[in-house]
């Protein structure tokens, strides 16, 4: 079976709070070491001297103090390539130089000889391309302990044992190596080694001089003993045939096994789906000269273009690979096995390139293929794809949703969970359970439910060490936090992440946490360093088309939301219309658009319009992506419009609706923005001790919620009430009322000043200026013309700032 | 051999033909016989310093000196002249085609597609293509290889100039060729049985026959350039017509003496020495008979003083020349004297490192010499200049035959057959592979090919024979041991093997002998100084070979000749401490082993000279080195043995009992004690030994 196929088997598929089906991950499970199909060029001179130096280690030269070194230099150079390893591309091909740097340290336990040296004599022992093949064929398998027929044979050929150095285990890392080295070397034919102690010598010549230094022996030939017994009859000529200008020859031939290339394209592959990324440009010249090298191709290469162009948003290459892909794997594929992990990546290709007819009927015959086969993984990830593709696409998957194959989303996701629990794909498990806290929050059900299902998708991480869902879990609980209003928490989350996770996790998830951490930046107002943090994620993550897009758009929303503050009409203008030019598929996102769209049209006093889109983005919900946050939001926006347009009877029913559906699932950041809604419509009815009961009352609560815009408009709500119920009073009593009147009158002073600060944090002009309006009005009514004035200049002064840049 | 004379005129005449021949066997596209020609003409000692330096240097000065035609180049015969520059444009077409391996096409450029290979004025055309039909598979007389005496061919052909008929039926003959090795496919495979025919050889022997005779008949006999000749003598080889063919091939020779295919040819036809002898009065007297006649002595393991009489005249001729440094090799090879040979190599291979032509040979050297890492060398230097030529596979298999890697062996001999299936060497070494691999019944068959191939190729009798033997059909392997032996008369592992098949079919006697006439080989051998024990698997051999020794002793027992084996015991036993080989006793004349402790008393030195003399004496050949020289290059277990014996081995200690146990029966106590106790030091057979110790104390306790 194809290998990118199996990766399909242990594919990994993570929820991201917002999005579904750009959340499918693939991972290659770089431990499984499977027999490749092609591996005619394993041997290469780096491993030579990586024998070479198990040689040293087996003979006993290695003193325990350096043991462990060398054995992580050994085991760092054979096993795949590890992402976490920093130095992976000293390992990947480890040249001599690199060679002598890490054993010139060590010495050996022959006094005045260090490793490096050691491995010198061993590497020059190799004096002739026989006596290459005779440490292959004869050396190599005395390293290795002796099986158990082996000892059988022996003790029935009565050969006692002679334990002389170190024995190598046939089945410990260095054994498999050993072993898979004489095997390959069996597999060589005689130009092959030929080639190969070409390049050894090639590989070892630089060190010549080193050794020939230390090892004053006469008449050693730099290339081949076989030249010095030829000297006699002018070599010149017959070196050249046989090693060619070997010196000066600068293309490193045969130094690269297809093997190695395998590894490094695995690495590649791995790294692009687990990070999402794509391929760097300095390897993808290094993988481009493999390409044309005369050595086969590993298949996976083709894997690897189609990923790469995948996320280059190249449709056609993507696609052309990805066949390309197919077509070479087939002989490893004759009994079909693969065909529905084949359809899969198609699906998921085709519903990235918005081909969703096409998507879908791909995915409901992997679903088929994998039913008819019994194969129960392939078909819970199909299952989970197509959740969370409905999720994503409701009006796509109508007729799928028609047929009854899924169910409703509960049915469906019950499903996922008993499956992935009893085929053991935790991350399966981990992302469902977050793909049902999930939903549950988007329905506003019970907080500890959604509690419930994050503490065992974290008991599923921990317990089964799974790392990559750990940005979709984060990033949704920090959701959570948000939603109940603990800001702080929430905050505290991505920073978490940010600290503690950015390396080696998805890219995706690290720019959407970088926005939900600059998101919280910009509520408290601090724009400059939310925008250095947005922009302080590297420009290599952004080589994927989609990332770059996410980013900007992100980027833009923060913008957006400053300059609305700021009250700057046609940067607003500018950069909504650059906004809603990117398309995204994503829905919440551009839920986020056409809410600020909303506010700056209510800021704008164009209620027509802001009616018209809040109906809009009502119209777009669908039960699939049905989210209580934004139907609070809409009912808020919608009642301050009619507020403002003077319909307070039916604003106040709105708001009511919105509190109580807050207040009923516990949205508690929505209910303050609620009630606050519904204290305004309240002191339009002129309801001021109701407003200043209400609004008092979660005060707190909405300082807490770190919103500078909330709590602006709070203070802004007390002062407005307390004036008017120092109004009231003045109405209704007098002059009597002048001690309780003070002290309403000063209490708002109080406020106004609280709701400026506020203004002032987020960059709020319109805010500012009514704040410096209405205290300059207060000052004139206590009698104070001088402060009056000064406020008055100040509001001026404000007006005059507003759309000018600070 | 005629001497002759260097002079400038005769290497100028001899640059002449050798130009002249490469040039008409390109043009004919034999293209190994121009490549060998060319390769002598650029060996060619260069003519005397003053010319050669005018040759050289001033190239205008010289210009009126040298003749400015090749005297030969020209066409000789006016109507031949006429008729080449009449086709000159069709034969550009045929050469063109054939360079480009469409040889049918070639073939049919001048050979127009209705001409009937068989006229149609002949009277009933049908039973003779079906007589010959069957024919083809009978071997009777009545062959189409045979020149029918009843009615006289016609020339079937139209009228072409000699070049363009010879190209043209060439390229038939090569398509033929083509086509047979297509149809047997794999090597060794269902349809390679040897049983694939060459189509075309019916229809050209009978055209060429008519053509010749019609040459003939008209009197134009002697106005034959050699070319059709030697093709016909061909085609009557591939149809196993074999005196026939020798009999054009001598008169291709006469023609065109400077074709070396057509003495190649004659070479492998000749069977042995009797033959060589026979053929040599029939020849011309030039250089190439001489080239001819040293090559046909070597390739017949005529390692005479003669033979390198010849060479070293040769190379003082053509004194760069690795044809000929080739032939030396190949002489000092089957000398035994390995180093010599393998030195040689060497040399050629400095000078001209692209070389492949006889790198098999080089490597049978190294494989018997045991040079491992030269050998890989060599392999390796093959395989930068060409990996798929049959001698490099050759070389490559050879090695990982040492290397004792046979799969891969095999490997690499097969896929130099697939790329030459006529290539000796690899069929033999592929049968030596099988026997390893105890795959036996393929081992004969490949064997089989080599002897088909080359009739003198004694390891493949010697290997057909070990084959058998491993069967158990030593009546088989005796007959096939005996070629060898034939062939290889101072080999003495052939004798050896001939013996033991005799002794496994219980014929004593005979089996004696052949042993004693291996032992008397060995003797020469080592004599002559050459590395007896390095040859291939004959590690045990020493100077007299102990196994050998014991061999006749218990076969002596066998035929319950006590006193016989006895003194086979005590020759074997001196082994033990080395001294002098003792060449008398394994004369036939038994009875002066008693001498063996005198010789054995020897001095080194004495006892080597005896031996020399005694060689001499014997005349069984002329030594080809002095002993001194041959002692230095004798390998270390060699000289080893020679000075210090065997030491005691498991053979000796066999024998140490059996005399132990011999003695104790004649009642020598004394002895038998004695032998008893040393063997018992030896630590072999120590039971016995100590059994027989306590027996003969017993017997003095109970006598005494």
């Amino acid at each position: 079976m194809p290998e990118a196929l199996i990766a399909v088997y242990q594919q990994h598929i993570i929820l991201q709070h917002a999005r579904a089906y750009d959340c499918l991950c693939f991972c290659y499970n770089l431990e499984d070491d499977r027999p490749f199909a092609i591996m005619t060029r394993y041997l290469t001179p780096w491993r030579i001297s990586l024998l070479c130096l198990i040689t040293v280690y087996t003979d006993g030269f290695v003193p325990n103090s350096s043991a462990i070194q060398v054995l992580s230099f050994l085991t760092a150079g054979l096993f795949p390539l590890d992402p976490a390893d920093k130095q992976w591309e000293k390992h990947y091909l480890p040249s001599i130089s690199e060679l002598e740097e890490v054993l010139s340290g060590h010495d050996s336990s022959i006094p005045g000889r260090s490793l490096w040296d050691l491995l010198l004599k061993k590497l020059w022992s190799l004096d002739s391309l026989d006596a290459l093949e005779s440490f292959f064929s004869n050396r190599l398998p005395t390293l290795l302990s002796k099986s158990r027929d082996q000892l059988i044979q022996d003790r029935d050929n009565g050969l006692s044992l002679e334990p002389d150095g170190i024995k190598l285990s046939r089945s410990s890392p260095l054994g498999a190596f050993i072993r898979r080295s004489h095997l390959e070397h069996t597999r060589l034919q005689f130009h092959d080694s030929v080639r190969l102690w070409l390049a050894f010598v090639k590989y070892r010549l630089p060190t010549y001089h080193i050794y020939a230094r230390r090892n004053t022996s006469e008449g050693q030939d730099p290339i081949d003993v076989n030249l010095l017994v030829h000297s006699l009859h002018g070599t010149t000529n017959l070196s050249q045939v046989v090693y060619g200008s070997i010196e000066n020859d600068e293309e490193d031939e045969g130094v690269v096994g297809v093997k190695d290339a395998e590894r490094l394209v695995e690495f590649q592959v791995g790294e692009l789906q687990r990070l999402g990324g794509r391929v760097p440009d300095e390897m993808r010249a290094q993988l481009k000269r493999i390409m044309t090298s005369e050595t086969s191709v590993p298949v996976l290469m083709y894997y690897l273009g189609y990923l790469d162009a995948w996320r280059a948003g190249d449709y056609t290459s993507a696609f052309d690979n990805l066949h390309r892909y197919f077509d070479y794997t087939m002989h490893s594929n004759i009994d079909r096995s693969a065909y529905q992990f084949a359809l899969l990546n198609l699906a998921i290709i085709q519903a990235d390139f918005e081909c969703f007819n096409e998507a879908i009927s791909a995915v409901q015959e992997a679903v088929a293929i994998a039913r008819e086969s019994h194969d129960m993984n392939c078909l819970n990830f199909c299952m989970s794809w197509l959740y969370h593709f409905g999720k994503a696409f409701p009006e796509q998957m109508r007729e799928v949703q028609n047929s009854g194959m899924l169910g409703n989303e509960k049915e469906g996701l019950s499903f996922l969970k008993a499956k992935s629990k009893d085929t053991d794909m935790w991350s399966l498990m981990s992302t469902t359970l977050l793909s049902e806290a999930k939903l549950e929050m988007q329905q506003g059900e019970s907080l500890g439910s959604i509690v419930e299902c994050f503490i065992r998708a974290s008991h599923v991480n921990v317990t089964k060490s799974l790392s990559t869902p750990t940005g979709a879990y984060m990033a949704l609980q920090s959701a959570l936090y948000a939603r109940t209003g603990a800001t702080h928490l929430a905050w505290l989350n991505t920073e978490i992440f940010r600290e503690c996770y950015t390396e080696g996790h998805p890219y995706d998830d690290s720019v959407k946490i970088t926005f939900r951490n600059c998101q919280i930046l910009t509520q408290k107002g601090h724009y400059k360093e939310a925008f250095a943090r947005m922009n302080m994620i590297e420009p290599e993550r952004f080589r994927a088309v989609k990332y770059s897009n996410t980013w900007t758009y992100y980027s833009g929303l923060l913008e957006l939301k400053r300059q609305i503050c700021r009250d700057d009409k046609v940067a607003v203008e500018h950069i909504i219309s650059q906004l809603q030019a990117i398309q995204l598929l994503d829905f919440d996102l551009r839920l986020l658009l056409a809410f600020l769209n909303i506010e700056f049209a209510i800021r704008q006093g164009d209620h027509g319009r802001a009616l018209r889109m809040v109906e809009q983005a009502a119209h777009c919900i669908q039960p699939e992506n049905f989210d209580v946050h934004s139907q609070v939001k809409l009912l808020c926006y919608k009642s301050r419009v009619l507020e403002n347009s003077g319909h307070a009877q039916r604003a106040f029913s709105l708001a009511m609706r919105a509190a109580s559906i807050a207040h009923r699932s516990k949205i508690l950041f929505d209910l303050w923005e609620a009630i606050c809604t519904l204290a305004a419509v309240l002191l339009s009815l002129r309801e001021f001790e109701a407003t200043v009961k209400l609004v008092e009352s979660i005060m707190p609560q909405i300082l807490e919620s770190e919103d500078a815009a909330l709590v602006a408009r709070a203070y802004s709500l007390l002062v407005d009430a307390n004036m008017g119920i120092a109004g009231a009073l003045w109405a209704r009593l007098g002059k009597d009322s002048t001690p309780t009147r003070e002290e309403h009158v000063n209490r708002a002073i109080g406020h106004i000043d609280s709701a400026y600060c506020a203004f002032e944090e987020i960059e709020d002009i319109i805010g500012q200026t009514e704040m410096m309006a209405k205290k300059a009005t207060v000052m004139h009514l206590t009698g104070d013309p001088v402060l009056a004035n000064d406020y008055a200049a100040k509001y001026l002064d404000l007006r005059r700032r507003k759309g000018v840049d600070v | 051999m005629a001497t002759m004379e260097i002079t400038t005129d005769v290497i100028q005449e001899l640059r002449h033909r050798y130009e002249e021949a490469a040039i008409k066997c390109s043009e004919r596209c034999l293209y190994q016989s121009s490549k060998w020609a060319a390769e002598m003409l650029d060996s060619l000692l260069p003519i005397d310093d003053s010319d050669s330096d005018s040759d050289s240097e001033s190239p205008m000065d010289t210009e009126p000196t040298i003749p400015p035609i090749n005297p030969y180049l020209g066409a000789q015969d006016p109507t031949e002249a006429a008729l080449e520059a009449r086709e000159t444009h069709k034969y550009l077409l045929a050469k063109s085609y054939f360079d480009t391996r469409e040889y049918d096409r070639c073939a049919a450029v001048f050979l127009p597609p209705t001409t009937s290979p068989v006229p149609l004025t002949v009277a009933s055309p049908n039973p003779k293509s079906r007589q010959s039909r069957t024919s083809l598979k009978s071997k009777e007389k009545s062959s189409p290889f045979q020149p029918s005496k009843s009615q006289p061919r016609k020339n079937p052909y139209p009228n072409l100039s000699q070049k363009s008929l010879f190209l043209a039926l060439y390229a038939k003959f090569i398509a033929g060729e083509k086509r047979k090795d297509e149809e047997t496919e794999m090597v060794l495979g269902p349809a390679d049985g040897g049983m694939a025919v060459n189509r075309e050889l019916p229809d050209l022997a009978r055209g060429l026959e008519g053509w010749l005779m019609d040459r003939s008949a008209k009197g134009l006999e002697d106005q034959g350039q050699g070319w059709l000749e030697y093709l016909y003598a061909v085609v009557l080889l591939k149809g196993r017509n074999e005196d026939l063919a020798k009999k054009w091939l001598i008169k291709s020779v006469h023609r065109n003496p400077f074709h070396w295919g057509a003495w190649q040819e004659l070479g492998d036809l000749l069977a042995n020495n009797e033959d060589l002898k026979q053929i040599v009065d029939r020849l011309p007297r030039n250089v190439m008979t001489l080239i001819f006649h040293t090559y046909s002595s070597q390739e017949l393991y005529q390692t005479t003083p003669e033979t390198y009489r010849d060479l070293h005249q040769l190379q003082a001729l053509f004194p760069t020349n690795a044809f000929l440094q080739t032939q030396e090799a190949l002489l000092y090879y089957h000398d035994k004297d390995f180093d010599k040979a393998a030195e040689i190599f060497n040399e050629i291979l400095a000078t001209s490192p692209h070389r492949l032509d006889s790198l098999d040979h080089y490597s049978n050297i190294l494989y018997v010499m045991g040079a491992r890492p030269q050998l890989a060398f060599v392999a390796q230097i093959a395989t930068a200049t060409d990996k798929f030529r049959p001698e490099t596979c050759c070389v490559v298999g050879n090695y990982y035959s040492l290397k004792s890697e046979h799969e891969k062996a095999v490997m690499y001999f097969r896929r130099a057959l697939t790329l030459d299936r006529n290539f000796l060497s690899a069929w033999t070494l592929m049968g030596h592979e099988y026997i390893e691999m105890k795959n036996t019944h393929t081992a004969i068959e490949s064997y089989r090919r080599a002897v088909d191939v080359n009739r003198k190729d004694y390891r493949a009798w010697y290997g057909l024979g070990q084959a058998y033997e491993v069967l158990d059909m030593s009546f088989y392997a005796l007959f096939y041991y005996q070629r060898a032996a034939a062939l290889q008369p101072y080999d003495p592992k052939m004798w050896q093997a001939v013996g033991s098949c005799y002794a496994k079919m219980g014929r004593v006697e005979q089996s004696i002998q052949a042993l004693k006439r291996a032992l008397a080989a060995g003797a020469y051998n080592a004599d002559g100084g050459q590395g007896v024990g390095a040859s291939p698997g004959s590690g045990t051999r020493k100077i007299l070979d102990i196994e050998t020794l014991h061999q006749i002793a218990t076969l002596y027992e066998r035929l319950g000749d006590e006193e016989e084996a006895s003194a086979y015991m005590e020759l074997t036993l001196q082994q033990e401490s080395g001294g002098a080989p003792v060449n008398e006793e394994v004369n036939s004349d038994e009875d002066e082993y008693s001498s063996a402790s005198e010789n054995a008393a020897h001095s080194d030195d004495e006892g080597n000279h005896s031996d020399d003399e005694d060689a001499r004496q014997r005349r069984r050949k002329p030594r080809p080195r002095t002993s001194s020289f041959g002692m230095q290059n004798d390998d270390s277990t060699a000289s080893e043995t020679w000075h210090h014996g065997t030491g005691p081995t498991a053979t000796t200690s066999r024998a140490r009992l059996w005399l132990a146990q011999y003695a104790f029966r004649q009642g020598d106590l004394d002895r038998a004690d004695q032998l008893a106790g040393e063997l018992c030091q030896d630590g072999f057979e120590v039971e016995e030994a100590r059994a027989l110790m306590s027996d003969v104390r017993a017997r003095r306790e109970g006598g005494g």
